[in-house]
């Protein structure tokens, strides 16, 4: 995944764990990545489900500013890809997206990218303030 | 990048104090999850995270069931069999389903093969 950003003209280095903490793995020309990953095909019971994109990509809010899910020999699907991109955009929609501005979904022979405006990345409102739903999640 | 074992869990108490009784149930330090309302846990060689979630169901599973999910990272594998982490968090199960009321579910790795077996993909408590 590193070396996909590289190519692309990043500069990229590792980030360290941190015990206690949930961290990015990559700083990325200075933007905090998460890295989420599918196992490959050979290891997997059966190619991921879109819940499963929405769930790795909602499990990577609160690590980073831009998710990025490599999914290649996974055999996830553009289809099932962009179905859990709806689901991940919905709940962003009423809930937030933490600390993310952007996700990637990159798998074999697409690369999906989703660049959630300001108003879907404002923090959570607090407990019992009502709930404003912003649709401005674009492809 | 890092494979994660899980333990979800339901309860109608605050997460300060589910984290907190937790922690206690099995002797771990528990600290402020920096920058969220997490929290920390740390006991010996495992670093687990106690927060809310917002997962959707999944192979089956009702994540969305649980308002809370323990998160332990398995460090330096894939395999999570081979290491601490899921050996603690099975301890950690039997605690609470042994002296809590709090329904829980224990998710190994949803995309293995073998996830459909006894000790698979969802192991669920209570």
């Amino acid at each position: 995944m590193a070396r996909a950003l590289v190519a692309e003209g990043h500069q990229v280095r590792s980030v360290a764990e941190q015990r206690a903490a949930r961290t990015a793995d990559l700083l990325a020309c200075g933007t905090t990545v998460e890295v989420k990953s599918f196992l490959p095909g050979g290891g997997r019971r059966k190619p991921p489900s879109p819940q499963s994109v929405a769930n790795k990509l909602l499990d990577a809010r609160g690590q980073g500013s831009v998710a990025v899910l490599w999914a290649v020999g996974s055999g996830l699907t553009q289809a099932r890809a962009r179905q859990g991109f709806a689901m991940f955009a919905a709940r962003v929609a009423e809930e937030g997206a933490g600390r993310l501005r952007a996700a990637r979904v990159i798998g074999d022979g697409f690369d999906i990218r989703l660049r959630l405006a300001p108003a879907v990345a404002a923090p959570r409102p607090a407990p019992g303030s009502p709930r404003v739903r912003a649709p401005g999640v674009t492809h | 990048m890092a494979r994660t074992v899980e333990l979800f869990l339901d309860s109608d108490q605050p997460l300060a104090l589910v984290a907190r009784d937790l922690a206690g149930l099995v002797g771990a330090r528990l600290s402020p999850l920096p920058g969220t309302s997490g929290f920390a846990l740390s006991d010996g060689p495992v670093d687990a995270t106690v927060r809310e979630h917002a997962f959707v169901d999944d192979e089956g599973l009702p994540l969305s069931a649980f308002r809370y999910v323990i998160t332990v990272v398995v460090a330096g594998t894939y395999e999570p069999e081979a290491g601490p982490e899921l050996h603690w968090l099975r301890a950690l199960r039997r605690r609470v389903r042994d002296e809590r009321p709090w329904a829980c579910l224990l998710v190994v790795d949803l995309e293995r093969p073998d996830a459909g077996d006894a000790e698979g993909a969802g192991e669920r408590g209570r």
